[in-house]
């Protein structure tokens, strides 16, 4: 579905209706530039979110605590190889 | 915005990770105290783009989340009023970014970050100068 939006000089828009009326069960929006482009997204509640998210992982404290380093390496490691 | 007369905390990755996979329910039961009180408005929290990319890690690599919960999951974090992140903005695009395009996290927030600033982004990495030249 895509709508054309008229501009008013002011630079105010008007959200369709009837994506109005989609957006009503979401309790408030976020306007998000990505590049040239603009993403108006609903946002969720994100202790349903978290709620809906099930795992059968199981890690350790220090597993975890491990891939916190890891964030910081992978990068480096992507980028350059392993260092020897 | 959110209210400055509100006690403030700043939280590491793993209270966001123990709340999200339930890991541990001491640790769950804490967090959801917390994270109740800023969704109620009654606290500020602090969340530097450092902590959300350590939670986009292990929440991916480790736990395997789709990338659409893990952002609409943050999403719906940054966007509550108490949390407190001077680049709140770039995060979020930064999230947008990670969400459509085959690039980390880091990658994502550079990005989000040549975009906003209207810069030129300078890296031998090849897939990311071309993604940044689009």
């Amino acid at each position: 579905m895509i709508y054309t939006l008229p501009m008013t000089k002011k630079g105010t828009i008007t959200i369709p209706k009837k994506i109005r009326d989609d957006m009503k069960s979401y309790e408030k929006v976020v306007l998000i530039k990505k590049g040239n482009t603009y993403i108006l997204r609903p946002v969720l509640d994100f202790m349903e979110i978290a709620e809906n998210f099930k795992t059968d992982k199981v890690f350790t404290d220090q597993e975890i605590e491990q891939a916190r380093i890891d964030s910081h390496l992978h990068r480096d490691a992507k980028r350059y190889g392993k260092q020897k | 915005m959110e209210n400055k007369s509100n006690k403030e905390y700043i939280i590491d990755t793993n209270l966001l990770v123990s709340y999200f996979t339930k890991r541990n329910l001491t640790e769950w039961n804490i967090a959801q105290e917390k994270l109740l009180l800023l969704k109620k408005g009654l606290i500020n929290i602090h969340l530097p783009s450092i902590i959300i990319a350590e939670v986009v890690y292990i929440l991916s690599k480790q736990y395997d989340c789709s990338k659409t919960d893990l952002v609409n999951f943050l999403i719906a974090i940054l966007t509550e009023e108490g949390i407190i992140a001077e680049d709140k903005h770039i995060s979020l695009s930064a999230l947008e970014f990670f969400e459509t395009e085959n690039l980390d996290f880091a990658d994502c927030y550079l990005m989000a970050c040549k975009d906003y600033y209207n810069l030129e982004l300078i890296t031998f990495d090849k897939k990311l100068n071309n993604k940044a030249k689009k």
